[in-house]
């Protein structure tokens, strides 16, 4: 290990949710940059993880580890088999599990992070980090080491985290999101013009803010598609933004440096969202003391729990909670009756209809069933509805099974299995399109380009 | 990766055991004296196991021919405060990942 003769450097393009089919195929003649590295390197699509949401993909991606072993469920996990307790899904969840840059650090090589989710709270790492979108705003430390924030001001001014993506002022949001990539960027060539590093990652988030927002304008499989709207070129032009930027990076880079291009999951059109909670009201496993008059969250339920037999979470994707005696501080379901419960939730689920009446391709999964090792307090159930093209509806008061849109704001896409993975080293011909790679691998696969064991 | 103090213990006992049985049986080989075999041994186990001890915690005070991440002394930091907490959970319901 003295002796080691190759000593690559890696530069990691993080790009939050791009799907494969966008960049490989719509939108590749559009980007010059982006195009050279998928031609002249080697691409896959990038298959993603249960569940594939950004936190915990991202870390999945850079530990080569699922969300059973990290015992991180998306971007909240139950606490202490509460009802409504939950922990938020910060860098602090992620302490135990060895990341790439931790691995390097043992071998006395240097990274840089910025925007990777979640890297906030920032932590002490050999080289420097940029905090992630969780970060509040830039009155926090957001940095690594903590006189680096200083550095990042001096650049930019105020650093932007991330931008209010649910909204219909979408012209503000165009302004918004432009600057704040813009801003990104200008960090990023600052810290690989200045700083001292073997790896380099960072993670754009804009690019999922983007396709949330414009999705019905550019794809005509949307249920609210909307032709020839002016916003129809948004995410184009976006993902030109990116790739005009990638270009300066790229310019700034040595021909030792291999550049990997990818995403933690990709997207496709949002059909609607299935009320889960509503649904097991309706069949008779949640029960209320009263029905609510607005729409609430579980939190704000009047809850019987000594009738309830399961409750569910909303989201890109549904969790479901048995009430299980034992467990639960209330719990009713007996352990000889809770493989039956299950089963009987998993049949009916997937037997439902959609919005328009049609069989969907909804999948519950038991979590063994999903992984080998379980740590958390993991869900009794995980259901995609429609292979997600709902999203799951935790709130109450909706008096009906579906919506039309999002129960938490406007939302135009939804996240889907395969991403985007682009290797491109300059010394070397890439092998072109391979077979799709899981996320998983990864780590394993930078480790081998830095020849570190 | 570092070495407990409870480790470096357990491993001094059984290495004295094994050790010590034979000490007493090559004392005895030459000596045909079970007695004084078996005091050899009590002596020199006593003394070799707290040799072995200091022996192994001097080693460990050595950075050489360790692969150590060279922050892993620094704790990550803790976690967020409480008020940091809710407003990261106003955010995240805001964006819609939280209901």
């Amino acid at each position: 290990m003295f002796f080691r003769k190759n000593s690559k450097k890696v530069f990691v393009i993080g790009l939050d949710s791009t799907p494969a089919k966008l960049l490989f195929e719509d939108f590749k003649e559009e980007l010059p940059n982006l195009r050279k590295m998928i031609e002249e390197g080697t691409y896959a699509n990038f298959r993603s993880t249960h569940p594939p949401i950004t936190i915990p993909a991202w870390m999945s991606i850079c530990s080569g580890k699922t969300a059973g072993e990290m015992g991180v469920y998306g971007f909240r996990t139950r606490t202490n088999n509460s009802y409504t307790k939950f922990d938020i899904s910060t860098s602090f969840k992620f302490k135990n599990v060895e990341k790439i840059w931790d691995k390097l650090a043992k071998h006395g090589k240097k990274s840089i992070l910025v925007g990777i989710p979640p890297t906030y709270p920032p932590y002490p790492i050999d080289g420097c980090m940029v905090s992630g979108f969780i970060c509040p705003n830039s009155e926090k430390e957001y940095t690594y080491p903590e006189s680096l924030k200083k550095e990042i001001e001096r650049v930019c001014g105020e650093y932007i985290f991330d931008v209010v993506f649910r909204t219909e002022e979408r012209d503000k949001l165009i302004q918004n999101v432009w600057e704040m990539t813009e801003e990104r960027f200008a960090v990023i060539e600052y810290l690989v013009k200045n700083k001292r590093w073997d790896f380099f990652m960072f993670v754009e988030i804009g690019v999922d803010r983007v396709q949330h927002a414009f999705w019905k304008y550019y794809d005509p499989s949307h249920p609210l598609y909307q032709p020839n709207h002016r916003y129809k070129n948004v995410i184009l032009d976006y993902y030109k933004l990116i790739d005009k930027r990638i270009g300066r990076i790229l310019s700034l880079l040595d021909k030792n440096t291999v550049i990997y291009v990818i995403s933690d999951h990709g997207a496709k059109a949002m059909k609607g969202s299935f009320c889960l909670n509503e649904w097991l009201i309706k069949e008779g496993y949640l029960v209320l003391n009263k029905y609510p008059q607005n729409v609430v969250p579980l939190e704000e339920l009047d809850v019987n729990w000594s009738k309830t037999r399961a409750w569910g979470w909303g989201g890109y994707y549904g969790r479901i909670f048995i009430n299980k005696k034992g467990r639960e501080k209330q719990g009713i379901v007996d352990e000889e009756d809770y493989e039956k419960l299950r089963n009987e939730l998993i049949i009916k689920l997937e037997r439902e209809k959609d919005k328009f009446g049609r069989t969907w391709n909804t999948k519950v999964y038991k979590p063994e069933e999903l992984y080998n090792i379980l740590k958390g307090d993991y869900p009794d159930l995980m259901a995609y509805f429609d292979d997600l093209a709902y999203r799951s509806a935790g709130t109450v008061g909706h008096k009906k099974l579906f919506l039309d849109e999002n129960d938490t704001g406007p939302d135009d896409a939804m996240h889907d299995w395969e991403g985007v993975f682009v290797r491109y080293d300059p010394r070397e011909k890439g092998r072109g399109k391979k077979e799709t790679m899981s996320i998983l691998d990864f780590k394993a696969n930078i480790m081998e380009t830095m020849n570190i064991g | 990766m570092v070495e407990s103090h409870k480790r470096s213990v357990a491993k001094a006992i059984s290495w004295r055991i094994l050790a010590t049985l034979t000490t007493v049986t090559i004392v005895y080989i030459f000596t045909h004296k079970l007695v004084l075999a078996m005091e050899v041994g009590l002596v020199e186990a006593i003394a070799k196991m707290v040799v072995y001890y200091l022996h192994e915690r001097g080693w460990n005070k050595l950075k050489w021919g360790k692969v150590t991440h060279p922050l892993e002394k620094l704790a990550v930091k803790k976690e967020l405060t409480t008020e940091d907490m809710e407003k990261v959970k106003a955010q995240l319901r805001e964006m819609g990942y939280i209901d």
